[in-house]
């Protein structure tokens, strides 16, 4: 069955007929239109266009097929253009054939090892334009794994049409311990313990107790199941509550200045180069100078007159209020200390204390309380 | 038994059934032909006579021998011979 719908024009005398006809046949007609007074066009099926045809040719009607129309259309442009159709059959199959190509080989992270790791790929023929499925990603893993102990591990997938290589590289640990000497966990400063984890060796402190810097927390030996006695290279994590103190001295007192009323008025006419006559001396022994100058003859000539009101001055020193002392030497303190421990770290607590050397200088100390890890691995002396 | 009682009218009779939609389309059933046709002017021969359709721009989406859709502009339709107008 070809359902595909044709067009067709048909023109004669009593073309009602050939309508009439068609239908008592059973053949069925769609989008019949008039095209003039002995005209009309419409679409038929691809079955029915034979019989259509016929019956138009009998009845002495003239009958011209058209085209397909709808998806048959598409049909005939295919036919037409075959070539069309058969370059895009050939180029899809020509992509699905290179996807299955490995195109490129990418290193991530290889760092240090990537010459060594593109000419340990190359020894293992995994190069561009082999089949991916002749390729065995699990093998290249563990071959590459063998060949670099140090690497913590390797991933090889495809992306696509690239191979991908992926190496992560483990974080150093620290000093290396070997099974030939045990290693401490000791305290790197003094604090009271807080808890204690401990991953190997055997602990030597419990919570609430107060440690002095230096002191085994955990020692790097452990008992077997038969009772004998293994150095072991201790690890673990001791939290304890450590205090950190800044001091900040500060003085009570602050220099006043104090006017007696006496004051004298001087006036000078000078140029750049020298005074026309001299100023008196005041004869204050402390004094504050107010001046204010004014020139003489306009912009044009460069003399100034200088006025000079002298006033006489008493500086002693004053004691400031304690309160306010004590506020801004807490503060200094305080900022002192965080710059001590560091701007990330969280106090517990903190306070400041209060003490006066000579009654004029106030000695202000804070101190602050957290909770750090203290353990330190040592070597322990073979 | 009377067939009239277990089956609709049009079914057992050879009567004409027109349905209409709004004034843009006209469905007719059981037809006995075609007798005219012209873009004003369709007219169907049908038992009781002829059935006329009246508009402008008359086209036959569908036609077969029993039925046949019309679309355009519907003026009126009519049969003739039942003396019945819509």
């Amino acid at each position: 069955m070809r359902p595909w719908p044709y067009t067709f024009t048909a023109e004669g005398l009593n073309i009602e007929r050939l309508i009439r006809q068609a239908g008592e046949q059973g053949i069925a007609l769609s989008g019949l239109k008039r095209g003039g007074s002995r005209k009309i066009s419409g679409m038929v099926s691809e079955d029915d266009l034979p019989r259509l045809s016929e019956l138009a040719m009998s009845g002495g009607w003239r009958f011209e097929a058209g085209r397909r129309r709808g998806a048959g259309k598409w049909l005939d442009t295919l036919r037409r253009r075959w070539m069309l159709a058969a370059g895009c059959l050939l180029a899809a199959v020509c992509l699905a054939v290179a996807s299955q190509l490995v195109w490129r080989i990418e290193l991530v992270d290889a760092g240090i090892y990537e010459a060594d790791l593109r000419n340990y790929l190359e020894v293992l023929e995994v190069r561009p334009m082999r089949w991916k499925r002749s390729l065995d990603l699990g093998a290249i893993r563990d071959s590459l794994e063998w060949r670099y102990p140090e690497v913590a591990w390797i991933e090889c997938g495809f992306r696509g049409m690239t191979l991908t290589v992926t190496v992560v590289e483990g974080v150093a640990s620290g000093e290396a311990l070997t099974h030939l000497g045990s290693g401490d966990v000791v305290a790197a400063r003094d604090g009271m313990v807080d808890s204690i984890i401990t991953l190997a060796g055997t602990p030597q402190v419990q919570a609430g107790q107060i440690v002095r810097a230096g002191q085994v927390l955990i020692l790097g030996e452990e008992r077997t199941s038969d009772g004998l006695v293994r150095p072991v290279s201790a690890r673990g994590k001791v939290l304890a509550r450590v205090w950190d103190g800044a001091s900040v001295k500060m003085s009570t007192l602050e220099q006043a200045t104090v006017y007696t009323g006496r004051r004298q008025q001087v006036t000078v006419a000078s140029c750049p180069w020298f005074d026309l006559w001299q100023a008196e001396a005041s004869g204050y022994e402390q004094q504050d100078t107010a001046v204010r100058r004014m020139p003489l003859g306009g912009l044009f000539l460069p003399f100034t007159v200088r006025f000079e009101t002298r006033m006489e001055a008493d500086s002693s020193l004053q004691a400031r209020d304690m309160e306010q002392v004590k506020t801004e030497a807490a503060l200094a303190a305080l900022r002192k200390l965080r710059e001590k421990v560091g701007i990330d770290d969280v106090f517990l607590t903190n306070w400041v204390d209060y003490s006066m050397i000579d009654d004029e200088v106030l000695l202000a100390v804070a101190i602050g309380e957290r909770v750090i890890d203290i353990a330190s691995p040592a070597l322990r002396a073979q | 038994m009377d067939k009239g009682e277990l089956f609709p009218k049009e079914v057992v009779s050879d009567m004409p059934r027109v349905t209409m939609t709004g004034s843009e389309r006209v469905h007719v059933e059981q037809h006995k032909g075609l007798i005219a046709y012209q873009p004003e002017e369709v007219v169907f021969r049908v038992a009781s006579g002829r059935l006329t359709v009246s508009g402008q721009e008359l086209r036959f989406r569908l036609y077969t021998s029993g039925e046949a859709i019309l679309t355009g502009r519907v003026d009126s339709v009519a049969i003739a011979g039942g003396e019945r107008t819509v």
